[in-house]
């Protein structure tokens, strides 16, 4: 049985974020149905360190612990994480998204939870809101926070992705050139909240105030803060 | 012609060095008569198809950092009319064992990281 819980943890350890992610799977997952914890970019290294701790409260009997294979191999080599720890790809991520009622995102910049709008409702949102709002550390952060953005876009997922406060440090100067792919072939919307002039023009990113970052969040099923 | 090891080729006299998966070890050796040394070496028969595959791929990770999404390689068939139809079944027809990744390596790129 999949479990209607996924967690998408992409923060690096450090007692905050241990804490944070320890107390929202208090009681969540059970043996009949393990709840996903996908561990992504800086994430791989929270995983790593849980794994080396032998993952404590995360037992292997609630949890499936899941690591983004090619995170973990830029840190950690080719070789297969250790047990309980899968390698698995952002297309199987987006997939177990897909049957989620209740997701939790541990990013770069917090932490935020969404709960799905019954299946059945009438007019139910797919719409995926992908929230980027720190500056990236290095190369690295900022390649991996990309291609979270392009397994959604592979997957022809109906999303946008938002860039707010720091996170507009992402499509600053020439770093922003893996993200012009996603304008350039219209892959996903990309929308930037007091961008002001830190964006080149001809980006075709979209300009949003908070009204409209409000309608967007509203309108969104899943919100997942990168 | 080209004469060849398992770990390198000899194109026009120069020695062109393979890593282990195959890709060179310098993407500044990339020439057409090394891709198509390359590909004598898998018999694999470049056409037009692969031609412009390995051209797109290589150009994109030029512009972009990486490679391109399978989708965005359709897209963009489509819209240059390369092939009628074009799709991911018809992509793999080219090169079956991964047109993107074959296409980087035909075109002198490293590996891709295949997260996604």
């Amino acid at each position: 049985m999949t479990s209607d819980y996924i967690a998408l943890i992409r923060s690096k350890p450090c007692s905050t974020s241990n804490r944070a992610l320890l107390a929202a799977l208090a009681g969540i997952g059970t043996r009949d149905a393990p709840a996903t914890l996908f561990f992504q970019g800086d994430g791989c290294e929270m995983a790593h360190a849980l794994a080396g701790g032998g993952l404590g409260p995360i037992d292997g009997d609630r949890f499936e612990t899941c690591v983004c294979a090619t995170s973990w191999a830029r840190r950690y080599g080719a070789a297969s994480p250790p047990a309980p720890l899968r390698a698995e790809s952002l297309v199987f991520f987006f997939q177990r998204l897909a049957l989620a009622r209740r997701v939790d995102a541990f990013g770069l910049g917090g932490w935020c939870c969404c709960l799905a709008p019954d299946a059945s409702a009438a007019n139910r949102s797919t719409r995926l809101l992908l929230e980027v709002a720190s500056a990236p550390a290095d190369e690295r952060q900022r390649r991996e926070t990309l291609e979270v953005a392009l397994g959604a876009a592979a997957l022809e997922l109906e999303a946008g992705v938002l860039f707010r406060g720091a996170g507009l440090d992402h499509l600053a100067d020439a770093g922003a050139r893996g993200w012009r792919q996603i304008t350039d072939f219209g892959l996903l919307d990309i929308l930037a909240q007091d961008g002001g002039g830190r964006i080149a023009p001809d980006f075709g990113v979209v300009a949003v105030d908070a009204c409209r970052v409000g309608r967007l969040r509203a309108a969104a099923a899943t919100i997942l803060l990168l | 012609m080209p004469t060849e090891g398992k770990s390198h080729l000899v194109v026009a006299g120069k020695r062109i060095e393979l890593g282990p998966d195959g890709h060179l070890l310098d993407p500044g050796d990339w020439s057409a008569a090394v891709a198509a040394a390359m590909a004598h070496r898998d018999d694999v028969e470049l056409d037009a198809a692969h031609w412009w595959l390995i051209r797109f791929v290589r150009q994109h990770s030029i512009e972009y950092g990486m490679p391109p999404l399978m989708r965005v390689v359709i897209q963009a068939m489509r819209r240059e009319g390369v092939l009628e139809d074009p799709s991911s079944r018809i992509l793999y027809r080219l090169f079956p064992d991964g047109p993107i990744r074959e296409a980087c390596r035909y075109g002198g790129l490293p590996r891709p990281e295949a997260c996604i």
